[in-house]
C-alpha cells in the first residue's frame, strides 16, 4: 500500500477512536 | 396520559442511539461510498462533515427533546416567536406554537422508512435461515432476484406476493414491537444484545477478512487516497449526504430519546460519543468488507473494482456467493446475517418509537396500543414492497424518503432552533448541562452550515429528478411512489398538528 494509505489509516483510526475515547474521559471525570 | 419514563442509566441512552444511528448503511453503503470517492480522501471529508454538519444537527436534537421534554411534534410545537426562556410550564392545549407540523413531518418520514426497512429486515431473516444449508446454491444472484424476489421485469408488473418474505416481515415486526414493549425500559436492555453483538460480528469478520489470501489488495482499494478528488464537490455531496443518512437525524428519533434523559444529564459529550462511535463502525465495517471483497476478486481472477458491489446486491448476491468459498461455510453465512438482522433492527425500533412517543403525547393513546397499531399498519403497506416489483418501489421510495424528506426537515428543524428559539439560547442551555462545552462554532453550524447544506443537497436532488426521472423509473410510478407520498405526508402532518392536543 502507498505511504499515504498508511497514513490515513493511522489518522482516522487515531481521529476516531480518540475522539471515541476523549469522550469517554471526560465522561468518567464528571 | 402515561407517567414519563426515563433510561435506567446513561449507557442505555447511549447505546440506543448508537444502534439508531448504525444500520446497513454502514456496511452495504459507507465502504462502497468510500471507494468510490477517493478512498481515504473521502475519509477525510467525512470525518469533517460528522464534526462540523452532523455532531452539531445529533446535538440539536437532542437538546430540543431534552429540554422540551417530548416527542418531536410536542417538542417543536412548545416553540414559538415569542419563547424565548419558556420553561414548559404553559398548558399544551394553549400552545400557539406553528411548528408541530414538522416535527409530524419528520416521525411521518421515519415511518415511511420503517416500511420498507422492515421488508429488508425480512430478507435477511429468511438469508438467516437460508445459511443453515446454504440454500442459494452456486447462483446466488438467480436465487435472490427469481426465487425470493420474484422480480419482474417492469414496476407496474407486480407479479406475486412473496409469501417467504411476507413471513419475514411479519417476524421484524413481531421483534420490533416486543423491543419497544415498554419504551425506554425495554429498549435500554435490548440494546445491550443489539447493539454489542453486531460489533463483536464485524469484528468476527474483520478477523476473517483479513486473514484471506488477497484481503490486502481489497484494503488498499479501500485506504488509499486519491487527493485530487477532494476539489470534486461530488466527493463533499456524498460525504454529507452520508452523514445525514447514517446519523438517523430528521425523523424525530433523537429527539424522542432524548426526552427520556432523566434530569442532570449530558448532551454536548454524548453526541460526540454517538457521532464517533457510529462513523468508526461504518470505517471498521470498510475492513470486513473490503477484506472479503479483496479475496473474491483473487479467487476469480479480476481487480477488485470489479466486485465492488453496494446495497442489496452487497449483501445477498456478494457475500452469499463468497460465503460458498469459505471454510464453514454455513456458520459464517448464519453469523452475516444475524449481524445484519441485530444492525437493522434498533434503526427499525427507533423509528416506530419516536411515532408512538408522538402520538402517545398527543392523543393519550396507551403505549402498547399505540405501538402494536403503528406495526400493523406499516406491515400492511410494507406488503407491497413484498411482491414481485417490491424492490422497485422500494428503490423509489427510499430515494424520496432520504433525498428529500430528509433534508427538508433538517432545513426546518435548523432554522427553526437558529431563528425562533435562538441558538444561542440552546447552546447556552446544553453546555450548561454537559461535560464539555462547545463553543459558538456550534451557533454558526445550526444558523448557516446545516441550513445551507440541506438546501443545496435538496436542490440538487430536485435538479436530478426533473432533468431524468429517478433511476429512469416511469414519471408516473415515480410521482406515486415518491412525490404523492411526500406530498401526503406533509398534508397529514399539518392535518395532525390541527388537531387539539389531549389535556394531561
Amino acid at each position: 500500500m502507498h505511504w499515504t494509505g498508511w497514513l490515513t489509516f493511522v489518522i482516522a483510526t487515531g481521529v476516531l477512536f480518540g475522539g471515541i475515547i476523549y469522550s469517554i474521559i471526560m465522561a468518567i471525570k464528571r | 396520559m402515561e407517567k414519563h419514563t426515563y433510561w435506567d442509566n446513561r449507557v442505555a441512552f447511549v447505546l440506543a442511539s448508537i444502534g439508531s444511528a448504525i444500520g446497513l448503511g454502514n456496511i452495504w453503503r459507507f465502504p462502497y461510498i468510500c471507494y468510490k470517492y477517493g478512498g481515504g480522501a473521502f475519509l477525510f471529508a467525512y470525518i469533517i462533515a460528522l464534526v462540523f454538519v452532523g455532531i452539531p444537527l445529533l446535538m440539536l436534537e437532542f437538546a430540543i427533546g431534552y429540554k422540551l421534554k417530548g416527542s418531536a411534534p410536542f417538542s417543536l410545537g412548545k416553540i414559538n416567536f415569542k419563547l424565548d426562556g419558556y420553561e414548559g410550564t404553559e398548558p399544551r392545549a394553549k400552545r400557539k406554537g406553528r411548528f408541530e407540523w414538522v416535527g409530524w413531518f419528520a416521525l411521518l418520514v421515519g415511518f415511511g422508512i420503517v416500511t420498507y426497512y422492515s421488508v429488508v429486515m425480512g430478507w435477511a431473516a429468511n438469508y438467516f435461515v437460508y445459511s443453515f444449508n446454504l440454500s442459494w446454491g452456486a447462483n446466488p444472484k438467480a436465487f435472490f432476484f427469481e426465487k425470493v424476489l420474484g422480480l419482474t421485469d417492469s414496476i407496474f408488473h407486480f407479479g406475486k406476493i412473496q409469501w417467504v418474505i411476507v413471513a419475514g416481515l411479519a417476524v421484524s415486526w413481531i421483534w420490533i414491537v416486543l423491543s419497544i414493549w415498554k419504551g425506554a425500559k425495554t429498549v435500554g436492555r435490548v440494546v445491550y444484545v443489539t447493539v454489542i453483538l453486531p460489533w463483536i460480528l464485524i469484528l468476527v469478520f474483520v478477523v476473517r477478512g483479513v486473514t484471506l489470501p488477497g484481503a490486502f489488495e481489497g484494503i488498499k482499494y479501500y485506504l488509499t487516497p486519491n487527493f485530487r478528488m477532494l476539489l470534486n464537490p461530488e466527493l463533499w455531496h456524498a460525504a454529507i449526504s452520508q452523514v445525514f443518512f447514517s446519523l438517523t437525524v430528521g425523523f424525530g428519533v433523537m429527539i424522542a430519546y432524548a426526552s427520556f434523559l432523566p434530569p442532570k444529564s449530558d448532551i454536548v459529550n454524548n453526541a460526540f460519543i454517538i457521532g464517533f462511535a457510529d462513523a468508526a463502525t461504518a470505517y471498521v465495517g470498510g475492513f470486513a468488507v473490503f477484506s472479503t471483497l479483496g479475496y473474491y476478486a483473487k479467487i476469480m481472477g479480476v481487480p477488485v473494482a470489479q466486485v465492488m458491489k453496494s446495497g442489496p446486491e452487497l449483501a445477498f448476491v456478494t457475500y452469499p456467493t463468497i460465503i460458498n468459498h469459505l471454510p464453514f461455510a454455513p456458520i459464517f453465512g448464519v453469523l452475516f446475517f444475524l449481524m445484519l438482522l441485530t444492525l437493522a433492527v434498533d434503526s427499525a425500533f427507533s423509528l416506530v418509537e419516536a411515532g408512538v412517543a408522538g402520538l402517545m403525547d398527543k392523543f393519550g393513546t396507551k403505549r402498547e396500543y399505540t405501538n402494536i397499531g403503528i406495526a400493523v399498519v406499516a406491515f400492511i403497506i410494507g406488503i407491497i414492497y413484498t411482491t414481485g416489483a417490491g424492490l422497485y418501489w422500494l428503490d423509489i421510495v427510499d430515494h424520496f424518503m432520504n433525498h428529500f424528506g430528509l433534508f427538508v426537515v433538517a432545513f426546518l428543524e435548523s432554522v427553526i432552533i437558529a431563528y425562533v428559539y435562538k441558538a444561542s439560547n440552546m447552546r447556552k442551555f446544553a453546555n450548561s448541562v454537559s461535560e464539555i462545552g462547545v463553543g459558538r462554532w456550534w451557533d454558526f453550524s445550526i444558523k448557516f452550515i446545516v441550513p445551507i447544506l440541506s438546501l443545496v443537497l435538496l436542490s440538487y436532488s430536485f435538479k436530478e429528478v426533473f432533468l431524468s426521472p429517478y433511476e429512469g423509473y416511469p414519471r408516473l410510478a415515480e410521482f406515486l411512489g415518491g412525490w404523492l407520498v411526500i406530498g401526503g405526508f406533509l398534508i397529514i402532518a399539518i392535518i395532525l398538528s390541527r388537531i387539539k392536543t389531549k389535556e394531561e
